[in-house]
């Protein structure tokens, strides 16, 4: 059952499309996607492109309500959206603008190894990995927490893992916020989340979640390659994680007690999923605590995650793993909610930008960046499937016109259930191997619902942000060992 | 009749429900949910569970009623295989599960569902049919 979408879509320039305020009465702003004509045909075969005119409904939004080009149909917002509310002009805060796995995202971590020394060992790292880092439906993990240390977790995030012994305090400066937070008070979340997250921490989930092992293929600027220390044939780790149960249900109590908040602040929205409630509202604000809970947990969970594929690397190579150069890059959440100041009409605003499927992306001289970071500009992480490429890239200075956002990942093509059709008969695993990839992974359908031919080529997602301005590409790397849930 | 059949969602996982009367659209519901979960076939009817809840109108008791079995699964490990609605009004249901604990030497799990969303709830008489698409967050 497809429904294709025959909704406006007017060209700006070659890599933008507006919805036009006068599609749909109750927009207040345009929306507008970042695509190409190419793309564009992918992004009418479902309804994500109308969930970009209905965000446009929320009261507050400033500007547009954007898209990336790996858009597609989520809950509410559509996967890959970007807005921004103005708190002082009555602007919202809504969970479906963040998702249910709040700061899903994206953690790379390099290595000085290279591809002749990592080939022979792969078998062994792969298994090692599945082995040590627990994944899969249902998935505990021997990083267990009490109630009392889950508590600090959620205010300290992957500062709790540092004074913990998983990792150190250089991993922090490389993570988005610090890998903390602040204003994440533990009693803003429900006993539910509490017991979904206390089994999970330091577990990978299902899904479309992993660990890949990577070589650098492919340089774009020597420059900024030479900056994070990477060039051709190198190996990089890559950490695709959330926050688990623990955010899911965050997210389900608020979506409940948010659908309450419309009714009492008499919003109109075309959307149930889209439930929101205006930022200085007591709604607002537990959500906005119990958000940055779930953000710092998955922070947490990945640090731990990244610290027992040290642990892993440690074990088949005989070395420490500072002497395997194991060392973070960054990490960035891809589901959040933040506040950030932008010039707007000549005053500076603190505005909340909901990035749902989309990654922050500061250029070089932001102020929030770290030392080491300010001039080349936020490292960005962008996974592909597990069959082609996944890219790192930096923000510009011209991304603030998507409020230094971009996109997040190649992003779905075909539902679970078409991918499982097409992938009938075949072995996942087989294929992948024949081009060089060992794949492991603990769910049955796991493989098939993630084929590569699932997902947008990212490859082709990542020239649209690269030419529109908004990013720049550094490198790209190829997959050659993934663990999957 | 069946009882459900699985939709197309670009991200997630879709089921349109069906059932003779909106009571057994409900309970068919639940039964999709917890058959996409596990094998149903192996799960025995050991305990019951009540569950009395109030929304605003019977899309939202629907998502609520699944919800609400959904968490009895992620947090207390529970499996359900039969499922009665004893009540069920405009803004108010009483329903009962029946099921056991969670046992991975037993029960095999099939997919993670980790959310009941409010995407696209519509519960419509089609030809003396209830029924309503639900997706699932996996």
């Amino acid at each position: 059952m497809k429904e294709v979408w025959n909704g406006p879509l007017e060209k700006i320039d070659d890599y933008r499309f507006r919805i036009p305020k006068s599609y749909k009465s109750g927009m207040r702003v345009d929306g507008i996607i970042y695509s190409d004509e190419k793309m564009l045909r992918d992004i009418r075969q479902d309804k994500a492109a109308e969930q970009v005119a209905n965000v446009a409904f929320l009261p507050g939004i400033v500007k547009h309500s954007l898209a990336m080009p790996d858009i597609h149909w989520g809950y509410g917002f559509s996967i890959g959206g970007v807005a921004a509310t103005d708190p002082e002009e009555g602007g919202v805060i809504s969970p479906g603008g963040v998702g249910y796995d709040i700061n899903c995202g994206v953690r790379l971590l390099k290595t000085n190894l290279f591809i002749d020394e990592i080939k022979p060992r792969i078998k062994e790292l792969v298994s090692g990995l599945f082995n040590t880092v627990p994944a899969g439906v249902g998935s505990t993990g021997d990083i267990k927490i009490s109630v009392q240390e889950e508590r600090a977790l959620l205010v300290k995030g992957s500062r709790w893992a540092i004074d913990k012994g998983y990792g150190i305090k250089d991993d922090l400066e490389c993570t988005e916020e610090g890998g903390c937070i602040e204003g994440a008070d533990p009693e803003d979340v429900s006993d539910r989340a509490y017991e979904r997250g206390k089994k999970q921490s330091g577990t990978l989930g299902s899904g479309n979640h992993f660990l890949e092992i990577q070589e650098v293929e492919r340089i774009y600027d020597r420059g900024l390659a030479d900056r994070f220390g990477l060039t051709e044939g190198q190996i990089t780790i890559m950490i695709h994680s959330g926050s688990r149960g623990l955010g899911y249900q965050v997210c389900d109590d608020y979506l409940e007690a948010m659908g309450k908040a419309v009714r009492k602040y008499g919003i109109n929205l075309p959307d149930r999923q889209l439930a929101c409630a205006p930022v200085e509202s007591e709604e607002a604000k537990a959500y906005i605590s119990a958000m940055r809970c779930a953000a710092n947990y998955a922070w947490a969970n990945r640090q731990c995650l990244m610290h027992l594929t040290r642990l892993v690397f440690e074990r088949v190579f005989k070395k420490s793993w500072e002497s395997l150069g194991m060392y973070l890059i960054y990490d960035v959440a891809h589901n959040i909610a933040k506040f950030e100041k932008y010039e707007i009409d000549g005053k500076i605003k603190t505005l909340c930008i909901h990035r749902k499927g989309a990654t922050r992306a500061f250029g070089p001289g932001h102020p929030e960046l770290p030392e080491r970071y300010k001039d080349t500009g936020q490292p960005v992480i962008i996974p592909g499937d597990m069959g082609r490429n996944s890219f790192l890239l930096t923000g510009t200075k011209k991304a603030e016109e998507t409020f230094y956002s971009t996109c997040h990942g190649a992003g779905r093509l075909m539902s679970r259930t078409q991918a499982i059709k097409v992938c009938s008969g075949r072995n996942i695993a087989r294929e992948l191997e024949e081009k060089g990839i060992m794949v492991m992974a603990s769910g049955r359908g796991t493989l098939d619902e993630e084929a590569p031919e699932a997902y947008k080529d990212v490859n082709d997602v990542v020239k649209i942000v690269a030419g529109a301005g908004i990013s720049k590409i550094v490198c790209r790397m190829r997959p050659l060992g993934v663990i999957k849930g | 009749m069946k009882r459900y059949k699985l939709i197309e969602h670009t991200a997630d996982l879709g089921i349109e429900a069906y059932g003779s009367t909106p009571e057994e659209l409900f309970s068919n519901s639940a039964f999709a949910m917890f058959d996409l979960i596990t094998d149903l076939g192996k799960v025995k009817p050991k305990e019951k569970i009540e569950v009395k809840l109030t929304a605003d109108n019977q899309n939202e008791l629907l998502v609520n009623w699944l919800r609400r079995l959904h968490s009895c699964y992620t947090i207390d490990e529970y499996l359900f295989a039969r499922f009665q609605i004893t009540t069920l009004k405009e803004k108010e249901l009483l329903g009962f599960a029946e099921g056991e604990k969670l046992d991975l030497n037993c029960h095999v799990l099939k997919k993670e569902i980790k959310a009941v969303t409010y995407h696209q709830v519509d519960i419509k008489n089609k030809n003396g049919i209830y029924t309503t698409q639900i997706i699932f967050d996996v």
